[in-house]
């Protein structure tokens, strides 16, 4: 039995290896962190693969697990412990250019961990709201405050008014989170 | 962009942005699959100790740490054994064996992993290498008479079964087949499992297949001992490599004792460190401590349980800490107990609370869901200990000496630089054990609720 788990969980995870890093390099900003990510998700889906074969979409559950993971790796002893030894992070650098892809790009990434999570369910995975909440282990009225707060910023960081400049994108999210004297990431329940 | 408005376009914007993001050129994956059923089947095996013995599982979250050369993990010893000094339960404060060889690219190699972890009658070893596609020498050991042998056929407890289950005799391979006569180890009798050239393909994605080898192997290492030796690798472990290995394993005999980084003091009542618990060997490298692969160093007991009889609590102590703790005293969920910043919540149905930067330590205490009263006057006890290797004690309970001397210092012994004979377990109070129900009459004092901030936060910098 345990063969036939282990093929099974190796074949699933070759083949989805490569779009788990993609979201895992969306969420961390970083590929040494989003391997890290992964690996931890990928460890976990062995763990608990009965229920995710048992599940209506194992790419959900797993997608579930890789942004849960990235959400609680502060807290996670192993990530502690492997973090010791990680390079520096190869997290984009807050840009100048005029290309607005870029500045969003940058925007994104500034974000607080949370509400880029959320935009990246909500806008690169297609999720709905209910969707969405049911990965991040919160409700959908969450999401929406989430997602909302997160367009908030990207707008006030592109708004001509705004004060804040491209090169600050990166910075986006705590900039509007202390004008609004908010945390920017209450309400969410930890899984 | 900037001239632009509408909730519509931005959405667009973003998605358009991520995709862009995610469709740059990855680098290569430093992913393994391999390490991924390699550690996935370690947790499992540790939440079956856990389940064995009762622990909250949270105690005993996943973990691998680099440690320990080829001739430096201490060898399990209880006293209830002979004089092989294995026995017929393992304590909670000493290994039970070590891997005394492993072939060569591997001993001391100074990322080479281990993961321990014991109950009273079995326990786990892992040995990790640097090489990725070498699986992990997974060492198995029962306690002694806790097996039984009827012809080829040898039988161990199942008690990592889940409540409600049956419990059937387990193969200490993990299956219940029939083995094959091996070559004796040390002079005792030695079994294969049933296949000793299982195999397992995987298919890589990239149309190509890799194979991995299962060979395991068991023996007798004393009377009414029996281990198993088993190896998941690409590179099929010779049967030789296999029995030399396990000839080399060592069991029992005089050993240093665990240390640990945080002493609970003047506990009310029969409190005593029971399996199952992991540990890990550390070294102090400057002013930083590193997971150590020479053989010098401190053997921290990281995940721990204590009990009063009625009550189990999980401690995790990692020296490591994440980071500066968000938790403001008088916030919900939070509060100061001795000067350490505590926070609440609750996981997967259990309440735990803990310091993300108690003396440089992460720490937590794991109970039940109505014992969060019980929690907070037990950490009220604890003392941590810092990050010095030679400031950890060997008395993680310490208890008031009948004398009325001051609580014990914490043990100042060079850790490990040879055998340690300090005692087990100091004998426990007689005083009033502390109450899960009624904690209003509890002989504890309530928590300090002190704003002070923790002592001396020095290494851990906000993430």
């Amino acid at each position: 039995m345990t063969q036939s788990r282990d093929a099974e969980f190796a074949d699933f995870v070759a083949t989805r290896e490569a779009s788990l890093r993609r979201l895992a390099i969306l969420l961390c900003q970083d590929w040494h962190r989003a391997d890290d990510v992964v690996q931890v998700a990928i460890t976990k889906l062995y763990v608990h693969w009965p229920k995710a074969k048992a599940a209506d979409s194992m790419d959900a559950y797993v997608r579930a697990i890789v942004v849960r993971e990235f959400l609680e790796e502060r807290r996670s002893s192993w990530i502690r412990r492997v973090t010791l030894t990680s390079q520096l992070p190869d997290r984009p650098a807050a840009t100048t250019d005029a290309e607005t892809s870029l500045d969003m790009q940058a925007a994104i990434a500034g974000l607080p961990p949370r509400q880029r999570a959320t935009l990246i369910l909500r806008f690169y995975c297609d999720l709905s709201v209910e969707q969405a909440a049911q990965v991040l282990g919160c409700t959908p009225g969450t999401v929406k405050s989430q997602t909302s707060k997160a367009l908030d910023s990207l707008r006030i960081a592109f708004s001509p008014n705004s004060d804040t400049t491209r090169a600050d994108a990166t910075d986006v999210g705590s900039s509007v989170a202390a004008r609004r004297g908010g945390r920017g990431e209450e309400g969410l329940n930890h899984a | 962009m900037r001239e632009q408005s509408g909730d519509g376009v931005l959405r667009e914007s973003i998605g358009r942005a991520l995709h862009e993001m995610a469709d740059k050129e990855q680098p290569q994956s430093r992913v393994s699959i391999q390490q991924g059923l390699r550690d996935g089947r370690a947790r499992l095996r540790r939440r079956r100790l856990m389940r064995a013995a009762g622990v909250p599982v949270l105690a005993a979250a996943a973990v691998s740490a680099i440690a320990v050369g080829s001739i430096s993990l201490p060898l399990g010893s209880h006293a209830h054994g002979p004089n092989t000094g294995t026995g017929r339960h393992f304590s909670a404060l000493a290994p039970y064996a070590t891997f005394g060889w492993l072939p060569a690219n591997e001993p001391a190699a100074p990322s080479q992993q281990t993961d321990l972890a014991q109950t009273n009658t079995w326990g786990t070893i892992d040995a990790n290498t640097e090489n990725l596609n070498d699986g992990p020498w997974n060492l198995t050991a029962y306690a002694i008479g806790a097996c039984h042998r009827a012809g080829n056929q040898i039988d161990c407890p199942n008690d990592q079964r889940l409540p409600g289950q049956p419990n059937v005799p387990v193969h200490p391979c993990g299956s219940n087949d029939a083995e094959v006569r091996a070559p004796k180890v040390n002079g005792r009798q030695a079994f294969w499992e049933h296949n000793p050239d299982q195999v397992t393909t995987v298919n890589n994605g990239q149309g190509q297949s890799s194979v991995s080898h299962m060979r395991c192997l068991t023996w007798e290492y004393a009377p009414g001992g029996w281990a198993s030796l088993s190896n998941f690798s690409e590179i099929n472990p010779g049967k030789q490599l296999v029995v030399r290995i396990a000839s080399k394993i060592r069991f029992g005999g005089q050993q240093p004792s665990l240390r640990f980084a945080a002493q609970f003091r003047n506990l009310p009542g029969k409190w005593r460190v029971v399996p199952p618990v992991s540990f890990y060997m550390f070294r102090r490298v400057g002013h930083k401590l590193r997971y150590t692969g020479v053989k010098h160093g401190a053997l921290l007991a990281e995940d721990f349980t204590i009990t009063d009889g009625a009550t189990t609590i999980g401690v995790d102590v990692n020296v490591f800490p994440s980071k500066r703790s968000q938790c403001v005293d008088g916030q919900p969920g939070c509060r100061v107990i001795n000067g350490y910043h505590v926070s609440v919540r609750k996981v997967a149905g259990m309440q735990m609370i803990s310091a993300p930067d108690a003396d440089n330590l992460w720490v937590s205490l794991t109970g039940s869901q109505q014992s969060l009263g019980l929690l907070y006057r037990v950490f009220a006890h604890m003392t941590m200990l810092g990050t010095n290797p030679a400031a950890w004690t060997t008395q993680p309970i310490a208890t008031p000496s009948t004398s009325g001397s001051p609580v014990p210092a914490p043990s100042t012994s060079k850790p490990l630089a040879a055998p340690s004979t300090s005692s087990p377990v100091p004998a426990p109070s007689t005083s009033e054990p502390l109450s899960t129900s009624s904690p209003s009459t509890s002989p504890l004092p309530t928590p300090s609720t002190s704003t002070t901030p923790p002592a001396s936060p020095t290494s851990s910098a906000p993430a």
